[in-house]
């Protein structure tokens, strides 16, 4: 096969495009003519999981996050820059700093946080550093009232961070000594709390917030957040907030917006890739290993499914370049570490691929592994552990 | 200081700083790389290493077999939860049976593995003659009730 001076360009500078940039260069690097590009908004990686310790005040940004340069000693050039348009008939990528051409395209751009429906823009979040650190400085003011988290849709990146956030926030305000003078309520779609993850997961959940004193508000029909009255209006309901805490719907990340790479499934537009390899059902020379390629797969909006269906494109091209033969190593587990104030949780999800449907099946299928406060420092070192051995 | 006033400082200041900084930790500086060379000298450091070099494969490891996970959750989810359940004369007399039983049964290993088949009828009634038998049969009635009345729910 000829492979002078291909070119694989890598979109995105979060799980995706950083374990892929990695697998790639460490795969090709000596033994192929390529240069991989790897092109991000910031020139920083952040570990999202941690940026709820920022918010809570536990962390400094600067030890969650690690200079994509740092992938240039593997041989990865890292450019900042933000992706306008993606256009793979032409196999061209256009971006604020110029045009991009590439013999092999990895995308991985996460999603676009909307915080314009339902008026939630009003709200404090922890979904970017700017809105931890304005959560943070929130939270620290904050005296008592009444404190409301506010779920309106049900895909978002990282499916347990709300029922994570309302516990920890118990643990915190008990620790400041003001957590009876703060009411603590939970609204989201699902009519139990963390319903995906099965009745075990519900049990432990609805347990731990009963014993916390946390309401959950379930099966809620958002219609917006009344800021001037300072209440979530609800179809059924209008809960009062002195303190709102939102979690934004996911969509479609812009530059996907009118290209081929997009189809419309049940849960809205995403783009749809092979659920064992990660590449594009309509292009060969395009991989999409992102969050906004999840949905239609059946799975989550959330970093593990990244990581490895990331390594799995990574594998293919790589492979195909070598003309080896590859093993995509696409996940048949799924294990996710929960911090619920004192208490931690470990759970995995054993998937099924289902390669005639395109589909990772995982609901109904998991189990805790851990439910002890001991979870918390596995999910506490897992994560450093991660970030300091990423790049 | 900002990042602004770090810049403007000279190289001369800023070595000056570093000096001044490690002349006032001198006696910390010495300990921590005496135990850094202890580290390093007996492994520790080595296997530390390992494990973050390989971290990625390890964990690509685990969520490529869900075994692990399964295991987990029945060993340590599954005994945590049980012995939630305990009070600390469970745990005694629990740990008194595994010790006896296991101290007591890992020396008859060898009779196990030479065990003889009873054949038919009259075999097992003459198995039945044996007094360890009987206690042993005592024994396992008694289990399959405790089996029965827990798992009705009356306990």
């Amino acid at each position: 096969m000829d492979t002078m001076g291909k070119k694989i360009l890598v979109l995105g500078g979060g799980v995706g495009g950083v374990v892929a940039a990695k697998k790639l260069a460490e795969r090709l690097r000596n033994r192929v003519d390529a240069e991989v590009t790897l092109i991000s908004d910031t020139d920083y990686y952040l570990l999202p999981p941690l940026l709820v310790n920022i918010a809570l005040g536990d962390m400094d940004p600067a030890q969650a996050q690690l200079p994509l340069s740092m992938l240039g000693k593997r041989g990865v050039r890292s450019v900042k820059a933000t992706v306008t348009k993606i256009d793979p008939d032409n196999r061209v990528v256009e971006t604020d700093k110029g045009k991009f051409n590439y013999d092999y395209l990895l995308a991985s751009l996460g999603t676009e946080f909307d915080f314009k429906s339902y008026n939630i823009g009003v709200g404090y979040h922890n979904f970017t550093l700017d809105g931890a650190l304005k959560l943070r400085e929130a939270l620290m003011n904050f005296k008592g009232g009444s404190l409301v988290v506010f779920t309106p849709e049900p895909i978002y990146r990282c499916g347990v961070y709300p029922f994570e956030i309302i516990a920890q926030l118990d643990t915190i305000f008990r620790k400041r000594g003001i957590r009876d003078k703060v009411d603590l309520t939970l609204i989201h779609p699902f009519e139990k709390p963390i319903q995906p993850l099965g009745l075990e997961a519900v049990k432990i959940t609805e347990d731990v917030f009963t014993q916390k004193g946390i309401k959950y508000i379930g099966n809620a029909k958002p219609i917006e957040v009344d800021d001037k009255n300072k209440v979530v209006v609800l179809t059924s309901d209008k809960v009062k907030y002195d303190l709102l805490i939102v979690i934004p719907p996911a969509r479609l990340p812009k530059p996907f917006e009118g290209t081929p790479l997009v189809t419309d499934t049940p849960s809205g537009r995403w783009t749809t890739i092979n659920v064992y390899t990660g590449r594009s059902i309509k292009y060969d020379d395009v991989y999409l290993p992102g969050e906004h390629s999840m949905p239609a797969i059946g799975l989550p909006t959330a970093g593990v499914p990244v990581h490895f269906t990331a390594l799995a494109s990574a594998a293919a091209i790589a492979g195909e370049l070598l003309g080896e033969p590859f093993d995509p190593a696409q996940i048949n587990a799924m294990a996710c570490a929960m911090d619920y104030g004192d208490l931690g949780m470990m759970f995995n999800c054993d998937i099924k691929l289902d390669l005639k449907n395109n589909k990772a099946l995982w609901m109904g299928n998991c189990y805790s592994i851990l439910t002890s406060p001991l979870g918390k420092l596995i999910k506490d070192l897992f994560y450093k552990t991660w970030l300091q051995t990423t790049m | 200081m900002t990042t602004q006033e770090q810049a403007q400082v000279s190289p001369d200041e800023k070595l000056a700083e570093a000096l001044s900084i490690l002349a006032e930790n001198a006696d910390e500086l010495k300990g921590l790389i005496e135990l850094i060379v202890e580290l390093k000298r007996s492994g520790v450091l080595d296997s530390v290493m390992l494990i973050l070099n390989r971290f990625e494969e390890l964990i690509q490891y685990l969520f490529q077999d869900p075994a692990v996970f399964r295991l987990l959750a029945i060993a340590l989810d599954g005994s945590l939860g049980l012995m939630n359940k305990l009070d600390a004369n469970d745990v005694i007399r629990l740990k008194e049976m595994m010790q006896n039983l296991g101290g007591c049964m890992s020396k008859n290993v060898d009779a196990v593995s030479n065990a003889k088949p009873v054949k038919g009828l009259m075999g097992l009634w003459r198995a039945l003659g044996d007094e360890d038998v009987q206690r042993g049969l005592g024994v396992a009635l008694e289990l399959v009730k405790i089996l029965g009345k827990c798992s009705s729910g009356k306990q």
